[in-house]
């Protein structure tokens, strides 16, 4: 059985490495063969490399896992590689970025950029759907504020609140100028720091409830939302 | 004549040796690597060898060692070939011709004396002789009576041709157009790119509109929107203003073409480099499509200059001029563009480990070929990534 395509054009290894384990979440581990490539430099001294393959025997999905390295990447690499991808059978293109450091008033005008640029693509070939991360994907992570305690069983909520002045509980996270900053902030309260690094961000993919994000949170958080309903479409 | 597989080995032994390993190739080839990994080499190997086959005189005396070991038409019996040819320092040391539906043994066999034996058609035998050991055989006694298997091979290198288009492919040449076109033919060596005006002047008058249609079809749809091409003496000669009206007529004659969208026309000296480079290979092409059929065209470089959209569009140009005349093509790039315009059951991509070339390619590494496809990524991405090149357990080691 030929198994449906999609690609996931993401930013960096953070995504990378959630976005992978969003789709095992939802599909399921056996159900869903998973490549990931990683992109790096320019046309000059381009460097694409194949990182760990998670393939899964007669699965139905397959899913290519682009990591461009840099957000400003993400939309032209997704120009570049749509009519190969239209051409291998590919259902459906995603692709994720931050909008940080870019200021949130700014997210209309780059979201009708990118549709503009898109626009002539989406006629001839595969769809394409961008979701902007608002303002950094790691917001996501705050609002799932569960797993802090996983990390490390002081990081309640209300420690959170008393260290940071920042209660997650009612803070609307895609108003938050710089998540990964808030999220620094809240591992000094316990003498850690969150660096971005595969190590740090798979901690914490590994700790987040994705029940949580899948039911209850694309409730408060739109992007999230509208990135979990494309995976949704594409896992019928 | 097509060539199936190619094997080379440049001085064998030595501390340079360098080998291009047992490859298959294709009736359309695209050979990628990464700088100094061999694809020109290879290409020099080819061209160098076709050279040869033509040079009825001595080679020159060098200090350096060549073997080739070549096969044709290996999935037509009727026609299948090997030649095997050694050359040590300037002297032929073994040379080998097998025409597999003439018999199994060899037709032409010789050793480093320049003693061996060659079919006799005529007397049917083998017949004995001694040639000179800077000379090879197969140029050497052609007889179109006696040893008329000889003649393929010759063929195949008489009609091969090499462009090189990182270079000036003829941009500095030009040409006194004499009465008499046979004047200018036996003046112009048409596997060579400096004689691109002639070439064109003979095309020009011996195929006509035919010929300069095809051209300017083929650079409209690499979007040069030509309206008319010819030669005409250059202005800046005319210029000078030192000849007189009736002397115009013996200067020496360079190209033009006319733009759809501009009054004036271009002269050859005020073309873009890159818009030289495609007009020189498209011309030098279609006269060699049109006049005689070719048997390989082989392009070093393709694309080298060119845009995203011409070098996209001159790829498609070549490889459907290819499949529709049947002729082999074998091409190198580096060029971005030209890769993704390639099919990858095309590509031929190096491995290069010290002192020699591996081709990968579809006859050796279909599954992986295959693989790749199923991924759907540009096929740049197939060099970039190495994909090829990966053995089992490198993604772990990743």
């Amino acid at each position: 059985m030929t198994p449906k395509k999609i690609a996931c054009f993401v930013e960096g290894q953070t995504e990378q490495i959630f976005v992978e384990r969003l789709f095992q979440e939802i599909a399921g581990y056996k159900k869903i063969s998973i490549e990931t490539y990683k992109f790096q430099g320019g046309k000059a001294n381009r460097i694409s490399q194949s990182l760990k393959s998670s393939t899964i025997k007669n699965a139905p999905f397959f899913v290519l896992l682009y990591d461009c390295g840099n957000d400003a990447h993400v939309v032209s690499d997704i120009g570049k590689q749509h009519q190969s991808l239209t051409k291998s059978g590919y259902e459906k293109i995603l692709g994720i970025r931050d909008l940080y450091p870019i200021p949130l008033g700014k997210k209309e005008e780059i979201e009708t950029g990118i549709r503009g640029f898109l626009k002539p693509l989406q006629k001839i070939g595969v769809p394409i759907s961008v979701t902007l991360a608002v303002m950094e994907i790691e917001a996501w992570f705050l609002a799932e504020w569960n797993y802090f305690t996983k990390i490390d069983n002081r990081l309640t909520c209300d420690f959170i609140r008393q260290g940071c002045g920042l209660d997650l509980r009612i803070t609307d996270i895609e108003q938050r100028a710089h998540p990964s900053q808030d999220l620094d902030e809240i591992y000094r309260l316990v003498s850690r720091n969150y660096d971005k690094s595969e190590k740090a961000s798979q901690e914490i993919i590994n700790a987040l409830d994705y029940e949580l994000l899948y039911l209850h949170l694309v409730k408060s958080i739109k992007q999230l939302k509208k990135f979990i309903d494309e995976i949704d479409s594409f896992l019928v | 004549m097509k060539l199936d597989i190619f094997e080379y080995v440049y001085n064998k032994g030595l501390p340079d040796e360098w080998r291009v390993e047992e490859c298959r190739l294709s009736q359309t080839n695209l050979i990628v690597g990464k700088n100094a990994s061999g694809k020109s080499r290879i290409l020099g190997a080819i061209y160098t060898l076709s050279e040869l086959l033509l040079e009825s005189e001595s080679l020159a005396l060098q200090p350096t060692s060549y073997e080739w070991h070549l096969l044709f038409d290996i999935d037509t019996p009727a026609e299948k070939t090997e030649y095997i040819l050694k050359i040590e320092k300037g002297l032929v040391i073994k040379e080998k011709l097998i025409i597999y539906s003439e018999r199994n043994e060899p037709l032409l066999d010789r050793d480093e004396s320049g003693k061996g034996i060659i079919f006799a058609k005529e007397i049917n035998q083998d017949i004995r002789f001694q040639t000179d050991q800077t000379a090879l055989a197969v140029a050497k006694r052609r007889d179109s009576i006696q040893h008329p298997f000889l003649e393929n091979l010759y063929q195949w290198s008489n009609s091969l041709r090499f462009y090189q288009f990182g270079t000036q492919l003829g941009q500095n040449s030009s040409v006194q157009i004499p009465y008499r076109i046979e004047l200018i033919k036996n003046k112009t060596d048409f596997t060579k790119s400096d004689f691109v005006v002639s070439i064109f002047v003979i095309g020009e008058q011996e195929i006509g509109d035919r010929f300069t249609q095809a051209i300017l079809s083929d650079m409209t749809k690499i979007g040069y929107n030509l309206s008319k091409i010819g030669t005409k003496v250059p202005s800046f000669l005319i210029n000078l203003n030192i000849f007189g009206a009736n002397t115009l007529i013996n200067l020496p004659q360079f190209l033009y073409v006319k733009e759809a969208d501009l009054t004036a026309v271009t002269e050859q000296s005020e073309m873009s480099q890159g818009m030289f480079r495609a007009l020189s290979l498209l011309i030098q092409i279609n006269y060699s499509l049109l006049a005689s059929k070719p048997s390989c065209i082989v392009i070093d470089d393709i694309g080298e200059g060119l845009d995203y959209q011409r070098s996209s569009s001159i790829i498609k140009i070549l490889i459907d001029k290819a499949q529709t005349g049947l002729v082999q093509l074998i091409m190198t790039t580096n060029d971005e563009f030209i890769m993704n315009g390639v099919p990858i059951e095309y590509w031929s991509v190096i491995e290069r480990t010290p002192g020699s070339a591996k081709l990968h390619n579809i006859s050796n590494s279909r599954d992986k070929i295959e693989e790749f496809k199923f991924i759907g990524l540009n096929n740049f991405d197939l060099f970039t990534s190495e994909f090829l090149l990966q053995k089992e357990g490198d993604e772990e080691a990743a």
